[in-house]
């Protein structure tokens, strides 16, 4: 199914370095971000990148909105390269393309109503005029799950439930086609994230929206995702279907994540493994595979060579030396 | 060593579990810690009654707010008592009343015989000393240890925490560590004290999955080898599945339930048990259509609803649920529930509602 049809977003050897003083008067040094990055967004799809801190997940989301500036590669939406749009077609695109931040305390003006940060954007991108704004974003309030009377208040006025539920509205009011939500449920409670989730799931299937979805929660990201991303170290190193991935994780740091899942019952985790060792410093990435100080595999070759992504079907590629099958990736 | 020799009775999962050889080691009864806030004074732990095992994992579950740190805080009187906070009730740590220690001796307590770790590492660890000082700071003030003996244990409870080349380690400072080998230095820090009780007030919230899944593994086998007790404070559900034996739900400064593990899983007899379960996305199955989630939201502690605190919020509620505040119920062999329909829950649950 996903080979026959036409990727809504296609990125391509996305990078991103960021320089970085380690200390005062030290030369900078280069982190990089997100290397070499490959992925498609199919319509009406959710596709989840999940990974640690620090994997750059987050910085692929905002890369691709171009709210970062990425070092280098390609992203396509509809055929039409981003990076090549000036300013002004890149603010009509933007309206295809919106947001929903982790932190809903420090996404939204503390000083404007909420009525009018949902406006804003229609303002932005010069849609209707002051009548049919406020009509919209009174329509969106009630969309989202909030009432009417919240139009005239304050962003402290509400919980942070309801203050994601107001992120969403202000996402949603251009009429968007794809979403990048950043963790938009990790900061809320667990009766909470659900309501959320719900939401967000309603919504897609009403405005026939399309998601990126950034996480590090498995569980939300098994609920919630069509195809998974597993990010480490910056690089994408494995792309399958949900139960795919769940149930034949092929990376091993795959493998490390999952099995680092708790347990949904007493006494379900307790014979497991206990993960080995942690992230590398992103300053000083071995040569080779970023995994392999922590990798039960690794070899020589692991140490020295780069692995490049193959894909072992159609739908499910790895970027490991321990399957040398798989047909090498453009 | 009195901790080391206690390993025998607390090893085995038999005697964990069970009530009957069950020895109480911290019993917590009636505890209320109100706050004088400027818009009038509220209640944030408001009748908490519970006690921890010697070699027990007690699980303290809640969503923000609901006065699980509060509760913790409340038992090592973090909270300055001029003028913030006011307590009633008892917190009784081997009988002794720690609400009626003076200054002092409640200093000594903390030292020596409850130990705390927190969530936030970077700000409970000291930045300009170097770590291996600030254990071995710890190991001193337990006090017999000379600088050199204490620096010998210092290096030998970096290693227990299983902190690779703990010699070199010592050197370094809280800012060269990453945030996982930071909370192994505070559980380390916790472990020179020989405490008697452990606090961990969401010790793993910050961490990444994979190292999370470490700390917990550690925090179990040194529960096992040290025979300490451990309350363990956090939100969620799967950590309490993987490391704890006992569990107590609060909500809103009240505990609603209190049972051992494998029951809160199996047969929950709160509604918000019930929700909570069933709202959280699970990791280790397909998705099984929408998730079930628990409307509305918590009331705020300003406005405490009058009959059960869960009511506004519940499929079961009826009038009396409205008027009247259910009491802490024994509802099975060591299984508590706060709520008026626990009989009906329980026989809907047993037959797979």
């Amino acid at each position: 199914m996903m080979t026959t049809q036409k990727p809504l977003l296609e990125v391509k050897g996305l990078k991103k370095d960021f320089s970085v003083r380690t200390r005062f008067g030290a030369p900078k040094q280069v982190v990089k971000a997100i290397n070499d990055v490959d992925f498609s967004l199919y319509e009406g799809e959710t596709f989840a990148l999940v990974g640690e801190s620090g994997c750059g997940k987050s910085t692929t989301g905002r890369a691709v909105l171009r709210l970062i500036e990425p070092t280098e590669g390609r992203i396509l939406y509809n055929g039409t390269d981003l990076a090549e749009l000036g300013p002004r077609r890149l603010t009509a695109l933007r309206k295809e393309m919106q947001m929903v931040f982790q932190d809903p305390y420090s996404s939204l003006n503390p000083r404007k109503r909420v009525g009018e940060m949902i406006e804003e954007p229609l303002v932005i991108h010069g849609i209707g005029d002051k009548k049919e704004r406020t009509l919209r974003a009174l329509q969106l309030l009630e969309k989202v799950g909030l009432h009417p009377e919240h139009y005239y208040r304050f962003p402290h006025e509400f919980s942070g439930g309801q203050r994601q539920r107001i992120g969403i509205a202000r996402a949603l009011a251009v009429r968007p086609k794809i979403i990048v939500c950043d963790e938009p449920v990790s900061a809320l409670d667990v009766s909470i994230q659900s309501q959320i989730i719900n939401l967000l799931e309603e919504l897609q299937e009403q405005e026939k929206l399309t998601y990126l979805f950034i996480s590090h929660d498995l569980g939300v990201v098994r609920h919630m995702a069509d195809r998974i991303g597993v990010m480490y170290m910056g690089r994408l190193v494995e792309v399958a279907p949900t139960e795919r991935l769940f149930a034949e994780p092929r990376h091993p740091y795959t493998q490390e994540l999952l099995a680092a899942i708790p347990a949904a019952a007493p006494g379900e985790g307790k014979l497991r493994r206990a993960p080995l060792g942690e992230m590398p410093s992103p300053l000083h990435l071995p040569p080779g595979c970023a995994f392999q100080n922590r990798c039960p595999h690794a070899t020589e070759r692991c140490r020295g060579e780069m692995p490049v992504t193959r894909r072992l079907d159609e739908s499910h590629e790895v970027q490991c030396h321990l399957y040398d099958i798989g047909e090498v990736t453009a | 060593m009195t901790i080391g020799g206690m390993t025998d009775l607390s090893g085995t999962d038999g005697v964990r579990g069970e009530e009957a050889s069950r020895k109480e080691l911290l019993r917590i009864e009636g505890l209320v810690t109100r706050f004088h806030t400027a818009r009038g004074t509220v209640r944030a732990v408001d009748g908490v009654s519970f006690s921890i095992g010697s070699g027990e994992i007690l699980g303290v579950v809640g969503e923000s707010g609901c006065g699980k740190s509060v509760t913790s805080r409340s038992i090592m009187r973090l909270y300055d008592e001029n003028k913030a906070a006011g307590h009633e009730g008892k917190v009784l740590l081997k009988g002794r009343n720690l609400l009626e220690l003076s200054k002092s001796e409640m200093r000594n307590v903390r030292g020596n015989e409850i130990a705390m770790i927190f969530q936030d590492t970077l700000s409970s660890l000291n930045p300009v000393y170097t770590i291996g000082n600030q254990i071995a700071e710890a190991v001193r003030r337990r006090g017999g240890a000379g600088k050199k003996e204490a620096r010998r244990r210092a290096v030998d409870l970096l290693g227990a925490v299983g902190i690779p080349d703990p010699e070199r380690r010592f050197e370094e400072y809280p800012h060269q560590l990453s945030g996982g080998m930071r909370q192994r230095v505070m559980i380390a820090m916790a472990l020179a004290c020989e405490p008697s009780l452990l606090i961990a007030d969401e010790p793993t919230t910050a961490l990444d999955v994979t190292i999370q899944s470490q700390i917990l593994q550690l925090i179990g086998s040194l529960q096992e080898r040290y025979g300490m007790s451990i309350m363990l404070i956090t939100h969620d559900l799967g950590v309490v599945a993987e490391v704890c034996t006992r569990v107590v739900v609060m909500y809103l400064g009240q505990i609603i339930e209190d049972t051992d593990v494998r029951t809160l899983f199996e047969r929950p007899l709160h509604p918000y048990t019930h929700g909570l379960l069933r709202s959280m996305p699970k990791a280790d199955r397909a998705r099984e259509g929408k998730l079930e989630s628990i409307p509305g939201v918590v009331p705020s502690l300003h406005a405490v609803p009058r009959g059960c605190r869960f009511a506004g919020r519940c499929e079961y509620a009826d009038s009396k649920c409205l008027e009247e505040m259910p009491s802490l119920t024994a509802a099975g062999e060591g299984h508590q529930v706060r709520c008026w329909h626990y009989d009906r829950i329980g026989r809907e649950w047993g037959n797979g509602a």
